[in-house]
């Protein structure tokens, strides 16, 4: 059992990275987290395998996240009611003039975007998964992961380009052009 | 505004197709003839190269955008301890069946305290009852309350943000014999409800040290002619306790959590599960 501990401790940031993008919120990422592990441990067989014991553990905080969505019934319309064509409304590709892209404005615009764009973003971009993992953990194709994450990705660009977000270092710069 | 098209505008579908593949291209997901490919048009297109760098940019800043706090696996859950549990049960079977005796014994002897609720314990389940419906989410900023004043009674209100439960509400009541109450309530994010139930009724009998209560999921104490009781649904046990090991000690010295104390907390509720509610 001192093991599995090991093994859940080392993924801790990124579980905590996947949760927050869904979220939205640090405490509940948090618990997210902590509600992972606690199942996790509880859990009497777990897959021996280390990409498929990776994918187990992301999918029960996936799974948790989706109990939650449904017991709140907030504004957001619940992950696993959500399907691709909610994401078609969005760009292909960014629209606007290219943004000041920083950790801050980032994070702000990621929090703009739908929970399914928010997602892809975390697994493969926070979490830091391969496509073939992202697609295991969703459980759908690769294809799917690539072109989720490409429209997850515009949106995540126009979303920072309309953020009125600057950072000091850039404020200068455009007060001067103003 | 930039000269590329924009798919609002003017659907493309080559472009999207460029977008996809640039998209992979920075994650290293394109097979060795198409990455060689994009990697000419980048070097062609100046377009292209700025699109991919704000690709590049926008993965790298996502990647350092979220800090993680310090989080660790539990140690024990309270699935590992019923498993615990029930190995040294199925060890100690026989010596279990020779205490049996003994055991029913000790079970059916009447509990130490006296189980009929006393009107003190009602008053404050009550509360507890009524406050807990209050609807959630928390609101973030709730207020942070430590003294209140309800007609003259001015109990102190401990702070249980070390436990990650905050004050959603209070109200003052009447007591039994008209004593002056006041009910704080805290909740978690994960559903916990706990009210502190402050009673200048004398608190007669009731001993400084914290007790836990006969008839309900709470803990009692007395500071001065102040009862104190905490309550508590479906909360983890040994969180609870540490719940209210932090009140019990916050009431009597009037100070913030202490470092020891919070670090209990934070392990408590680590390794509870959520409330059940």
């Amino acid at each position: 059992m001192g093991d599995r501990r090991g093994e859940l401790q080392a993924y801790a940031t990124r579980l905590y990275g996947y949760a927050y993008a869904l979220t939205r919120d640090a405490a509940d990422a948090e618990d997210l987290v902590q509600d992972t592990f606690v199942r996790a441990m509880d859990a009497r067989r777990v897959p021996p395998e280390a990409s498929a014991f990776r994918a187990w553990l992301f999918r029960i905080l996936r799974n948790r996240f989706i109990d939650l969505q449904r017991s709140r019934r907030r504004e957001e319309t619940p992950l696993d009611e959500m399907s691709d064509a909610d994401d078609y409304g969005a760009a292909d590709r960014p629209t606007g003039e290219p943004p000041v892209i920083t950790a801050l404005t980032v994070r702000f615009g990621l929090m703009k975007l739908t929970p399914r764009q928010r997602e892809i973003l975390a697994l493969v971009d926070v979490a830091g998964f391969s496509y073939a993992e992202a697609a295991q953990i969703l459980e759908v194709p690769p294809g799917t992961v690539m072109s989720r994450l490409a429209r997850a990705r515009a949106a995540l660009l126009d979303a920072v380009g309309e953020s009125n977000i600057i950072p000091l270092a850039h404020r200068g710069r455009r007060d001067r052009r103003a | 505004m930039t000269d590329r098209p924009s798919s609002h505008n003017a659907p493309n579908d080559a472009d999207a197709a460029r977008w996809r593949r640039l998209s992979a291209f920075v994650d290293g997901e394109l097979g060795a003839r198409e990455a060689a490919e994009t990697a000419q048009q980048i070097a062609d297109d100046p377009n292209a190269a700025r699109e991919a760098a704000q690709l590049a940019s926008a993965k790298e800043a996502l990647g350092q955008a979220i800090a993680a706090p310090a989080l660790s696996v539990p140690s024990a859950t309270p699935g590992l301890r019923r498993r615990a549990r029930l190995r040294r049960w199925a060890a100690g079977l026989g010596a279990l069946a020779a205490s049996a005796a003994v055991a029913v014994g000790l079970t059916l002897a009447p509990p130490a305290e006296a189980p009929a609720s006393p009107d003190w314990a009602q008053a404050a389940a009550a509360q507890h009852a009524e406050l807990s419906r209050l609807p959630q989410p928390i609101d973030a900023a709730a207020p942070r309350l430590e003294r209140t004043t309800i007609a003259g009674f001015a109990p102190f209100v401990p702070s249980l943000e070390a436990a990650r439960l905050r004050i959603l509400a209070h109200i003052g009541f009447d007591g039994p014999d008209g004593a002056p109450g006041l009910a704080v309530h805290y909740r978690g994010a994960r559903g916990c409800r706990v009210t502190l139930i402050a009673l200048r009724d004398g608190a007669k009998g009731v001993s400084e040290a914290l007790s836990p209560l006969a008839h309900a999921q709470g803990y009692i104490w007395r500071v001065g002619a102040v009862r104190y009781q905490l309550l508590a649904s479906g909360m983890d046990k040994r969180r609870f306790a540490a719940v209210a090991q932090a009140a019990h000690e916050a009431s009597r010295l009037h100070q913030p959590t202490p470092a020891d104390t919070r670090l209990r907390l934070a392990q408590a509720r680590a390794e509870s599960q959520p409330c059940r509610v």
